[in-house]
């Protein structure tokens, strides 16, 4: 009894088969108009100025039209990998400049800004581009804000534990003044950091001690273990005179250290943060009640290991159709005062001189984030080498500190497996 | 001979309808299927062409990757105690609510309330709230003067506090028995009814067979799933603390988007499908003995 | 007689207080957002109780017009878009392909069977690289074809397992006595286990429906231009690497967007209350 109905099954079977193929791509009718794509991330503010800064280069630009790709930081670096993957990314993208290397490398997919006249890189630092902007002597990215990391601590509670808020805050100070703070009352802690923020603060010890962490192009771990175990016994000390709150506790901030109930209500003296997150940090509260101060560097040493890097860069697609008027937009975007003025500060403070005197002579860099951003290079360390950035090599240090956090290994013991697992990852990339 | 002829032009009819699988299935999902397996034998950074290197990174999983062997025990972990207990709960809830109640409605969207939120940013930040120290949970067992325990921070129990996230999800599962439950005729109740059975007997030679389809549906796909899942523990606990909550689709995830090791992390997949397969075809095969079809 | 009546009371004070307690667990995460959307954003991430200690009205007003650009009054529409067409379409595939594996017998049906519900075992992860390599050479990108083309064939195995299990569960006496009276193998689908298959359909609604609603990833994975951005997408759009955002607007918004679901749920809930009453049984 199938019959006649069968026929109507295979019409449905066709008209599926026929709307599969129909429903591919409306293509572009070739206009008049170019139309470049720009991806970036943000939050509100980054969005809404750099949607003013493409809407007054779209009105004195009337041929091109720019697509504003722009969405949170969740997934934004798979999305883009994919993007890349799949043929499809933007002409303009913003990224974070340890992509760089990883992106570069593999395969030419990023225009060489240096080779081009059309883009005016005067007001940048030459060093600064040389060494985060550039891979093998080709600039790859344009620097759009300094970055860099510093320890803020909150004056009412060094107050009430009686430090004198004049302190110089050296490795040994943070420890012998830290301890009042818990003294004080078992609710508070000297320092607000957990797992990811001890692994940055150790690294930079061992730094300081070693003149180095790893050698990527040679593949050698660069301190010894003694240096290792040095750090190691010093960070036991943060842990044996609750300097920090146990791992176990402070674990569920990690990498969100401001969104600790304990930092909110106060409890804490002090953290590590990125000047980028300066605002976050205050949280509302007078920018009075912080001090900003250099993560401590030990006497002698010669790198501080202190990043100071730029906030995001802003590359250029290779394989894009339209790689000069994309200059062209890079270019305004970075040196036309207006873009300069619509944009501000919402990727930090400007790395290029010109806008920051811009903004200066107007009025609009943000005192906090501008005084984050020169504690910071006050003490800033030699860049670090290609491979430190590595996501592999970044975790071992995690894990590592992990173990020790939750009393697994000694400090010496720490140190011995740090240096293994580093030769070990280092030997298979 | 006519009554036969009929009935084989009647079962050709089912491919019939299967077909817009078929297509489906040879237009959007063999092209994937296949290059995923494919990219199991390469190194593929998602930048460059992939590049061949037969068993490499299948001996690697197995000979030098501490983390497999890990997340796999985490995993298997996860998935004996999160399925059982969603599963159990999600059963007698639908039974529950199957009888005469009052508010039933209102209780039905309520329990469901966990799946509809979903993975949203809220529940990551609530899940802290409950479980830290200083959390909801340790405030309310220190009244009965329990000592306060870090759900989440100590290794030895962050998994099960993850566990929990999915069991609290049990909804889908109930919405699904109920489902069964509702469709099982009342004429056949009320039959065995007449013949005298009481409500125990009822519900145990009578509902329970009828549904046993159902609770198996939800036994394979709450199982794959959960060999699967890492959202929750992803958020939470990023796999810590020391890898006691890594989950193998957290390991998957960081070595493709993280490492940028595609091959690796599809070699790794496969293996896991291997698993989940394995599983499954062994839950098919005891279905023959209680799972009750009616045809 | 007493003591018969006096244990049936007890039964149901308990009953009823088991489900209470559970519900209480349940609903509490969907109190607190709805309170946390008249919070300041500080005492989101400091209070795990109920009430804002002072009721902020900003957070609705501004997570609205949360980029400047659009207000979430699109996204609301996209989502509905999305959504909407991918659910009807799972609808209809997974009806006639669950009807197709569960009441014929034809070559191969074990293996076909077992080749779908592998699908499903791959990780999203791995497959979604080919996956979006394809679509991107289809040219459905930037649109919500990588969801709706895969429903209209039947591509989300769940579904189609789901109305296997649950046709099975339809007793096939039903069917056979539609056949002698010479039905066609579409008329007994329509006539006779479509009307039975009414809570599952409707759990294949509702199901869907809260996965697409919810879907973040791979929505993210395939839309570029803000305009078309479902409500997953946008109530993470202000979300920063470092500036959380304005988490109250985000909550406010996520309470919003919940709603329709829960109306869909609710609604829904006529259907499996109404059950079966089957005709032809003894006939």
């Amino acid at each position: 009894m199938l019959g006649r109905k069968k026929y109507l099954i295979l019409l449905v079977i066709f008209l599926m088969c026929a709307a599969f193929s129909f429903a591919g791509g409306q293509k572009d009718q070739a206009s008049q108009k170019t139309t470049l794509r720009f991806s970036w991330w943000g939050g509100e503010d980054r969005h809404n100025g750099t949607l003013a800064a493409i809407d007054l280069y779209e009105k004195t630009h009337p041929g091109i039209t720019i697509e504003a790709e722009y969405s949170g930081w969740d997934g934004y670096y798979q999305k883009l990998v994919t993007q890349i993957a799949g043929g499809t990314a933007p002409d303009i993208m913003q990224m974070s400049s340890e992509w760089l290397e990883d992106i570069s490398g593999k395969g030419d997919l990023l225009v060489n800004l240096g080779d081009r006249s059309d883009l005016d890189l005067s007001g940048f630092d030459e060093k600064f581009i040389s060494t985060y902007c550039s891979i093998d002597g080709n600039i790859l990215g344009v620097p759009t804000g300094i970055g860099g990391e510093l320890l803020i601590f909150y004056k009412p509670v060094l107050k009430s534990a009686g430090i004198p808020l004049d302190t110089e805050f050296t490795w040994e100070s943070i420890v012998d003044l830290g301890a009042k703070v818990h003294n004080q009352s078992s609710d508070r802690y000297m320092i607000n950091a957990s797992t990811s923020d001890l692994a940055y603060l150790l690294q930079k010890y061992i730094i300081q001690l070693s003149g180095g962490y790893i050698d990527g192009k040679n593949k050698k771990v660069l301190f010894s273990v003694n240096d290792a175990t040095k750090a190691f016994e010093y960070f036991q000390t943060w842990f044996d005179n609750n300097i920090v709150q146990p791992l176990a506790v402070s674990t569920l901030f990690d990498g969100d250290p401001v969104e600790n109930p304990d930092w909110i209500n106060g409890n804490f003296g002090g953290l590590r943060e990125w000047t980028s997150g300066i605002n976050k940090v205050a949280n509302g509260r007078p920018a009075d009640d912080f001090i900003l101060a250099s993560i401590p560097v030990l006497d002698g040493a010669e790198d501080s290991g202190i990043k100071v890097y730029p906030s995001q860069v802003i590359v250029v697609n290779s394989k894009s159709n339209n790689i000069d008027a994309a200059i062209d937009f890079v270019n305004y975007f970075f040196n036309d005062e207006d873009a300069i003025i619509a944009t501000q500060t919402i990727r930090g403070v400007p790395a290029s001189s010109i806008a920051r005197n811009i903004l200066k002579e107007n009025g609009l860099l943000d005192p906090m984030v501008e005084k984050a951003t020169s504690v910071s290079m006050a003490s800033m360390g030699k860049p670090f080498c290609s491979l430190q950035n590595n996501s592999e090599i970044k975790s071992i240090l995690k894990d590592v500190i992990e173990e020790f956090g939750y009393g697994k290994l000694t400090a010496k013991k720490a140190a011995e497996t740090l240096i293994l697992r580093l030769e070990s990852k280092l030997s298979e990339l | 001979m006519k009554n036969i002829m009929k009935i084989h032009d009647f079962d050709k009819a089912g491919l019939i309808y299967i077909s817009p699988w078929i297509i489906g299935f040879l237009l959007l999902q063999l092209y994937p299927l296949l290059a995923t397996f494919f990219y199991s034998f390469t190194d593929f950074n998602l930048f460059t062409n992939p590049k061949m290197v037969g068993l490499n990174n299948f001996k690697k999983i197995f000979t030098q990757d501490p983390d497999f062997w890990n997340s796999m025990m985490v995993t298997f972990k996860y998935v004996l105690l999160a399925v059982p207990l969603k599963l159990t709960f999600a059963l007698l809830i639908a039974i529950i609510l199957n009888t005469k109640t009052k508010g039933i409605n209102f209780f039905r969207t309520i329990f469901y309330f966990p799946s509809i939120i979903g993975g949203s940013v809220a529940i990551s930040i609530l899940w802290r709230f409950l479980f830290m120290r200083k959390g909801i949970i340790n405030n309310v067992l220190a009244i009965i003067n329990i000592p306060p325990t870090d759900w989440l921070g100590d290794p030895k129990i962050a998994l099960f506090t993850v566990s929990l996230l999915s069991v609290w999800q049990f909804g889908s599962s109930m919405v699904l028995f109920l489902a069964g439950l509702k469709q099982i005729p009342s004429t056949l109740i009320e039959a065995s009814r007449i013949d005298g059975a009481g409500s125990f007997r009822i519900f145990f030679s009578v509902t329970i067979p009828m549904i046993t389809p159902i609770i198996f549906f939800n036994l394979v796909m709450q199982t794959i799933n959960a060999f699967q899942n890492f959202t929750g523990a992803f958020v939470i606990t990023q796999g810590g603390p020391m890898k006691a909550t890594y989950l193998y689709g957290i390991m998957l995830y960081n070595q493709g988007f993280q490492n940028f090791k595609m091959g690796y992390a599809s070699a790794l997949s496969w293996i896991l499908f291997l698993i989940i397969l394995t599983f499954t075809l062994i839950l098919f095969r005891s279905s023959e003995s209680w799972v009750h079809y009616d045809d | 007689m007493m003591i018969n009546m006096k244990l049936k009371n007890y039964n149901r004070i308990l009953k009823y207080i088991v489900l209470v307690l559970i519900a209480w667990v349940m609903i509490y995460p969907l109190l607190w957002m709805i309170g946390a959307s008249f919070k300041s954003n500080a005492e989101i991430y400091t209070s795990a109780s109920f009430f804002p200690k002072d009721i902020i009205m900003d957070a609705f007003k501004n997570g609205w017009n949360v980029s400047g650009q659009f207000t979430f009054g699109l996204f609301f529409i996209n989502t509905f878009k999305l959504v909407i067409p991918t659910v009807f379409f799972t609808v209809f595939s997974s009806v006639l392909v669950g009807y197709g594996f569960a009441r014929f017998r034809f070559p191969l049906k074990k293996i076909l069977l077992t080749l779908m519900i592998s699908t499903l075992m791959l990780p999203d992860t791995v497959v979604i690289i080919p996956r979006f390599i394809l679509f991107a050479k289809l040219g459905w990108l930037n649109s919500y074809l990588p969801f709706i083309m895969p429903a209209l064939v039947g591509a989300y195995p769940f579904f189609n397992f789901m109305m296997v299990q649950f046709i099975r569960g339809i007793p096939k006496e039903l069917d056979d006595s539609a056949k002698i009276d010479g039905c066609s193998s579409f008329r007994i689908l329509i006539s006779i286990l479509l009307p039975l298959c009414k809570p599952a359909i409707f759990s294949v609604i509702i199901f869907q429906s809260i996965w697409m609603w919810n879907d973040f990833f791979n929505v993210l994975i395939y839309i570029n231009s803000v305009r078309k951005f479902p409500i997953s997408l946008g109530l993470r759009m202000s979300m920063d690497v470092v500036t959380k955002g304005d988490l109250n607007q985000v909550m406010a918004m996520s309470v919003l967007s919940v709603v329709p679901l829960v109306i869909l749920f609710f609604m829904a809930q006529k259907y499996f209350v109404e059950g079966i009453t089957t005709k032809g049984l003894k006939g």
